[in-house]
Formats: structure tokens, sequence, C-alpha cells
């Protein structure tokens, strides 16, 4: 089995079954072969994650609507219903679009926020009413922002192409580490984000 | 701009009788937590500076002038059953006030707002007439702010 049949076969088996099956087909221990089917191994486990993820947040979201009153020590207010299942429509856009999970973050008045971080890149969006959403980015020194989209009439395209941008450079990132060996994680859709 | 300006000359004047001093640039500042919600991944989230943009301003505690006893008393005014204390996260005075967007002008100011049962007490205003960005609007601007204020109180320290 060459490279290429070997990487053919691995993808079929990460898109419906067990990863135990990948180690099979290693009928040739020859190393390059098992770089591939591990990198394919280690992207099926992440599409797995990827979706854990974005439960999880759902399940996190959802936890505001238990809060009380004060919940921050600072007199802060729990979120409104209708905010939470905004969040959640929007989170449902971003899972389709196959946007890496943010993280999600409450303000003391019950904004929900959702953001995404790592060392030089910063993405806020915050929704304040129902429908709408305010985003800021800055992307190494420059920063943009707009107020109240309404989403679902209006897609919010510099928002979205900010995301793009953002995981276009944590994937060329992982791209290059992966050359040299020291991370075997290259589609942006499987970007864990710090 | 006047009112720019009078914020700004607050500082130099002891705003509290009981103040142990006007706060220097050298000094630390530490904002009381009590909610997990309010920091991810060992940092402190945006929004847990949401206060920051309130016109009556952002209460915080000196480390250097008689912290522990003022940070007792405020965890005893703030702790409820259902919110206890869980630490508090520190940044530098000289930080936040050299802090500018796109301008000249300062973002925030630090006022020495000692109480009679906290002597450290201090507050973190926002000067906003001078706040002004071509690429920001209205809500998304004050959002950066506050995450411009997130990323310069970075030293979490969390109780277990």
């Amino acid at each position: 089995m060459n490279i290429t049949s070997s990487l053919f076969a691995g993808c079929l088996i990460c898109m419906g079954t067990e990863q135990g099956a990948i180690s099979k087909m290693l009928i040739k221990d020859d190393i390059s072969q098992q770089i591939i089917v591990d990198q394919i191994s280690t992207k099926s486990n992440n599409y797995s994650s990827y979706s854990k993820k974005y439960i999880r947040l759902i399940e996190e979201l959802s936890s505001f609507s238990t809060l009380e009153r004060n919940w921050d020590g600072y007199n802060g207010v729990k979120p409104d219903n209708e905010i939470i299942s905004t969040v959640e429509n929007f989170l449902t856009i971003l899972k389709e679009k196959n946007i890496s999970s943010p993280e999600i973050m409450l303000s003391g008045d019950g904004e929900i926020g959702l953001f995404w971080k790592n060392k030089k890149d910063y993405i806020e969006i915050s929704f304040y009413t129902k429908d709408y959403l305010t985003f800021f980015h800055t992307l190494g020194s420059s920063f943009y922002g707009e107020d109240d989209i309404l989403f679902s009439k209006n897609s919010p395209t510099k928002l979205y192409a900010a995301l793009n941008h953002f995981q276009d450079e944590l994937s060329s990132r992982e791209t290059k580490s992966l050359t040299t060996g020291t991370k075997q994680q290259s589609n942006p859709l499987l970007i864990e984000v710090a | 701009m006047s009112a720019y300006h009078d914020l700004l000359s607050k500082e130099n004047i002891t705003q509290s009788s009981y103040s142990p001093g006007i706060v220097q640039n050298t000094e630390r500042l530490a904002r009381v937590l009590l909610s997990p919600k309010h920091y991810k991944n060992g940092s402190i989230v945006a929004t847990a500076f949401e206060q920051i943009l309130h016109p009556e301003g952002f209460s915080v505690l000196r480390h250097d002038a008689n912290f522990d006893s003022s940070l007792q008393r405020t965890v005893q005014i703030l702790e409820t059953d259902d919110n206890k204390y869980i630490g508090y996260v520190s940044a530098n005075v000289q930080d936040i006030r050299i802090l500018t967007i796109n301008s000249i002008y300062r973002v925030f100011v630090v006022l020495d707002t000692a109480c009679s049962d906290r002597l450290s007490h201090a507050d973190i205003l926002t000067t906003r007439e001078t706040i002004v960005s071509e690429t920001l609007r209205k809500k998304s601007i004050l959002n950066f702010i506050r995450y411009q204020i997130s990323e310069l109180f970075n030293d979490l320290n969390i109780i277990n």
C-alpha cells in the first residue's frame, strides 16, 4: 500500500468508523505512512472534540438562565432569556461555518460575550439585545468594530473575515510546526483556541 | 475638553480626607473577584471590567496602602451566601495611566478615594469625551476599552 492509497483509505475510515480500525490498515510498518495515519486519526478525534466544545458552550450558556441577581458580587443581573437564545442561534451559525468554538463570558449588566484570543489577536462579540450583535477585533496592531448588527438579515461580513483571518493565522502556524514535526494539526476546523 | 483636564488634575489632589496620599505611578492596584465566571484559562475576561465604563468609577484597592485590612473589609461588604471571595487581580498604575487609543489623550485616570473603613480604596475612571476612533463605533469602542484594561490586569491571584 503506497502513501496515497493509505491516506485515501484512512480518510474513508475516519468518515464513519472507529479510530481503532485505522491501525488495522497499517499492514506495512512504514514511518511516513504511520505519520499520515496518525494525522488522520488526530483529525478524527478533533472533529469529535470540535462538536463537544460547542455542546459544552451551549451548556454553559444555558446555565446563565439559573443565575441569581448579584451573581458577580457587584449587583450583576442575569441575562434575558431572549439574549441567551440569540447567542445560541449565533453559535449555531458559527458551528455551521466551521468556525472554531469561542470562549463565553458574562457581564454584570446582562450582556453575553464570545471571544477568541491568541497571543496577538483578539475578537469579541457582544450580545445586548435580541437578534443583534456588536463586535470588535484587534488583529495585530489594527482594530475595527461595528455596533448593533441584526445578524439574521445583515451578515457581519467583516466579522466573518476577521474570524477566517484568525483561523488562517493559527492554521499556518500549525502547518509550519507540522513541517518541523513538532505538532500534528493542520486543519483550521480543528484549531483549539487558547 | 475641560472635563478631561479637570479629571486629570484630580489625580494630583487628594480626593478623600482618609487617603494615605495620591496614587503614585509606581503603585499596583487590585480588583476583588467574587465570581469564577470572571476568569477563563487563568486570565481575567473583559466583561469582568464592565463597571469600568460606569461614570461613578471602578473600585480597586492599592497594594501599597493598608491593603490587607482594606481587602478584608471589602470582602466583608461584598460577600454573600451565594458569592464567596475567590481572589483578586492586579495591575500597575503606570500601565493604566499611559493607555491611549489613537490619540494623545489618556483613557483612564486613577484617583485616591479612600473610605473610613478601607483606606486603600481607589477608583479608575474613564475619560469618555476624548475617546474617539475612526474604526470603532460607540459600543465597540467601549468594549475595546474594557478589553484593553483587562489585558493590564494580568496578575491573577485565586485562593484555593
